[in-house]
């Protein structure tokens, strides 16, 4: 079992070889508050409990979350972290099949502007080491400014538990996938859904059309998009051109996922779908004769699934989309649905000969970095808010006893009031069992 | 009025008035098309020919989700293929929607023929109830929009025409085409089947149980019954099992290699209709128990839909055919059509069109309540004074009937 831990300060801030304290097998760090932290841990697929040994399909967080506690109840390090990925800012799981091992990543951002937890531990910065077999490495790093444009740069000390007395000193850059823009670009976007929603809410992301101008030449803007099941895209919509241009929109790229047309949520067993989706970007103005700080919208249209009024309890438990809001529960005629909001960013070329797997802290498998060719890099466009789940209100209608009823009665009175007017009518006019041969030909 | 009535007495100008209209909603249709982000084609029409496009690469047309028709359709518009590229605006893309319009032209000459012939209809006053599928706007609306009623309205009065010749050859296949494209059909086959009659000649001999068995299957009915339940068996059995055969001819024909269009053929073009929970675009009475029983199955105790089949057969195979079907076939094909919407567990506005086919020998027989059956009267030359009341209750009714429904979505 390996692990990684890695202190990344944020701009402006650098790392103090006096911050470090190490010992034989500990390691503290006073200014861990400060800085984001990345937990790595790799197991060996022999190191895993016999009883895990047949699942080797599912990897997701909870069964991971099991497997590194029972394999952590010795190492202090690792079992104070695995409580808390709950609350990580993200959790990447991987499965090298080659090497057999299972890789854990999880980032947690600075405990100053994590907003409702506070980790004494994390506040602490303090590692323990336990026995031969474990090794950590640690990092304590912060940006430097990078040579090359594509880079990023990275300096800092470097140690390893157990091994080390004192922190080495490190600077290394790396061509990075991700970016984020230029820090002369302010852009943010938003996103919300068009009110009201109704059955195909449409969802709208808008920028400022100020300095919409890409990083460089050949860049594209992107919006990735995860919906819930409960919404979908009709991917034959978007195949015709005047209906995208009339939505600034240029191409959906792809659509994975769920893409049933009409079947209502409840019989849906998938968690939803994905789609990249490419926007348009302003024309160039010739002139500013126009608001200058106008805002440019992309819209995209969906469609919402029937849903019921109780959450379903059978299928789809763990990826529950219903908000179980205590004021909606009076609410019986409404569902609410939580949207993430999309991630928007500037797709762009690579220059030739870039090793990008040389970064340490490279993340592939995002859902669209796969979509795009190797040599890709992304500028991300941040979000202008921080709450960036939309939800949506759904009615719903909840079964009660008066639909079946009225309904039996209407086609049951019905079916009587036609049998009688039609018994009445061939009863007064005389049926004619026979049919009389056809004669008159006239005309 | 003189005007009027001499433009109802030349077919040709009447037929030229109905392609002309057709022709002018083609041209504006691919110019609203190229124009707009609104499309005035179909959503069904592109399902149409992306099936097609999917046969003509050799592949099936259940590819295409949402395509639940039968194969027949996406061969039969295989032209809007050729040439295109995918291109919509392509005048071979419109092949289609030319079709269903020929296919309303037909129809309208069919109703005219059967006026004119069966009924004693003069010439003026066929075209004029004739136009009430000829010329009526709502019509030639769905055909060049693209939607494929107007073949189905063809094979109907095709069938009534047939029967009404005495062709039962030709019925039958007719017949057995038509349940092959939509199943609903079927309920014509015992109209028919009860206004051909049983033979009192073949009586004379035996009264015994065999004897009424012989009289009940006259040469007529048999004819009917054998070759619409062949045609239809060999339609079934050809799109089922022909791309299977043909794997041992691949190299013949590329289109054929596909894979089998098998299960997916009898899923989409049958067993959807009977299982289908789509409660959009629903107008029946049974749409919101439909949802209900869906969302909820286990709660829901009794699934009132289980037995919507038998209000809805009791008529329109059991009842309407046996009161009525001697008096009148024409009209009750009329009733059974409507009956079967009616109380069907779907409705969408397509379906209205099943029976309006029908509607110009009903409204003639409003005005002359003898059917076809009865001795013509001297006084049928005289101008129907209730067709204009009738035309203008019938519409009313539906716009009305139409507009509440249109305010209950948008409240």
């Amino acid at each position: 079992m390996k692990q990684r831990i890695t202190y990344l300060l944020p701009e402006g801030h650098r790392a103090d070889a006096e911050d470090i304290e190490i010992d034989s097998d500990s390691l503290k760090y006073t200014k861990a508050g400060q800085a984001a932290e990345e937990w790595r841990i790799t197991l060996g697929w022999d190191e895993l409990p016999s009883s895990y040994s047949r699942v080797r399909r599912i990897l997701d967080a909870t069964f991971v979350q099991r497997l590194l506690g029972d394999k952590a109840t010795d190492d202090e390090a690792a079992r104070l972290r695995v409580q808390e990925l709950d609350h990580a800012d993200y959790t990447d799981v991987d499965f090298d099949a080659i090497s057999s091992t299972i890789t854990l990543t999880a980032v947690w951002s600075p405990v100053a502007s994590a907003e409702n937890f506070n980790s004494t531990r994390r506040a602490s910065g303090k590692i323990r080491g336990s026995g031969a077999n474990q090794r950590i490495e640690v990092g304590v790093l912060h940006p430097e400014k990078a040579k090359e444009p594509e880079e990023l740069s990275l300096g800092g000390f470097l140690t390893v538990i157990g091994d080390n007395d004192h922190p080495s000193r490190t600077l290394f850059a790396f061509p990075a996938r991700h970016h984020p823009l230029p820090p002369a670009d302010t852009t943010t976007f938003k996103a919300s859904f068009q009110q009201p929603t109704g059955l195909h809410p449409e969802l709208q992301i808008t920028l400022p059309q100020e300095h919409l101008t890409p990083p460089k030449d050949t860049c594209r803007l992107h919006a990735y998009w995860t919906l819930p099941s409960a919404l979908f895209l009709d991917r034959y919509q978007f195949s015709d051109s005047l209906f995208l241009a009339s939505k600034h929109l240029v191409k959906l790229h792809s659509l994975s996922g769920e893409q049933d047309l009409e079947a209502p949520d409840w019989v849906i067993d998938r968690w939803g779908s994905a789609a990249l989706l490419e926007l348009a970007t302003p024309p160039a103005r010739p002139t500013v004769n126009e608001n200058v700080s106008s805002q440019w919208t992309a819209t995209v249209p969906t469609h919402l699934r029937y849903l019921t009024a109780r959450p379903n309890s059978t299928a789809n438990a763990d990826f529950h989309y219903l908000t179980s809001d205590a004021n909606s529960v009076n609410d019986s005629s409404h569902a609410t649905l939580d949207v993430p909001w999309p991630i928007v960013f500037w797709a762009c070329e690579a220059e030739e000969g870039l090793k990008m797997a040389t970064n340490p802290f490279d993340r592939v498998n995002l859902g669209y970095d796969g979509l795009f060719g190797p040599k890709t890099m992304f500028y991300h466009i941040p979000p202008a808010v921080n709450s960036i789940v939309e939800t949506i209100r759904v009615p719903v209608l909840d079964i009660g006893k008066w639909v079946p009823i009225g309904t039996l009665m209407t086609v049951a009175l019905g079916f009587a009031w036609v049998c009688w007017r039609l018994f009445r009518a061939v009863s007064v006019t005389g049926g004619s069992t026979t049919r009389v041969k056809e004669k008159n030909k006239k005309q | 009025m003189a005007t009027l009535s001499s433009f109802f007495a030349q077919p040709r100008l009447v037929f030229g008035t109905a392609i002309l209209f057709r022709l002018g909603l083609l041209l504006y249709g691919r110019w609203q098309d190229a124009n707009g982000p609104v499309k005035y084609t179909d959503i069904d029409y592109f399902v149409f020919t992306d099936a097609a496009r999917f046969v003509a690469y050799g592949r099936s047309p259940y590819d295409r989700a949402t395509y639940r028709y039968t194969p027949l359709l996406a061969w039969l518009l295989l032209p809007t293929t050729w040439a295109t590229n995918g291109v919509p605006n392509h005048v071979w893309f419109d092949f289609g929607k030319v079709l269903f319009a020929a296919g309303d032209i037909v129809t309208g000459w069919l109703i005219m023929r059967i006026l004119i012939k069966r009924q004693g209809m003069s010439t003026e006053r066929a075209l004029k109830y004739a136009s009430l599928w000829l010329l009526n706007p709502m019509v030639a609306n769905v055909s060049t929009r693209g939607s494929s009623e107007g073949l189905l309205a063809v094979l109907v009065i095709g069938l009534l025409w047939a029967v009404l010749e005495m062709r039962t050859g030709l019925a039958g296949v007719l017949l057995g085409l038509g349940v092959h494209f939509k199943i609903y059909p079927f309920i014509y086959a015992a109209s028919i089947w009860w206004w051909l009659g049983s033979d009192k000649s073949n009586t004379s001999d035996r009264d015994d149980l065999l004897g009424k068995l012989k009289a009940f299957c006259t040469q007529e009915r048999l004819t009917l019954a054998v070759t619409s339940f062949t045609t239809f068996m060999v339609l079934n059995a050809l799109m089922y099992y022909l791309y299977v055969y043909s794997s041992f001819h691949r190299s013949l024909y590329s289109s054929l290699t596909s894979n089998s269009y098998g299960m997916p053929f009898v899923e989409h073009s049958y067993k959807y209709h009977f299982t289908r929970i789509d409660h959009r675009h629903n107008f029946s009475v049974y749409n919101t128990v439909l949802h209900l029983n869906s969302a909820y199955g286990d709660a829901s105790a009794f699934r009132i839909e289980s037995f919507a089949f038998l209000p809805q057969m009791l008529l329109s195979v059991v009842v309407l055919p046996c009161l009525l079907a001697k008096k009148d076939l024409p009209s009750t094909m009329l009733a059974q059509t409507f009956a079967f919407v009616t109380f069907n567990k779907v409705c969408t506005s397509q379906y209205f069109l099943w029976y309006m086919v029908s509607l110009p020998w009903y409204s003639g027989s409003l005005v002359k309540p003898l059917g076809f059956n009865k001795p013509m009267s001297s006084s049928f030359s005289d101008e129907p004074p209730s067709y204009l009341a009738y035309g203008l209750r019938a519409c009313c009714s539906l716009a009305s009937i139409a507009g509440s429904w249109a305010l209950l979505f948008v409240m």
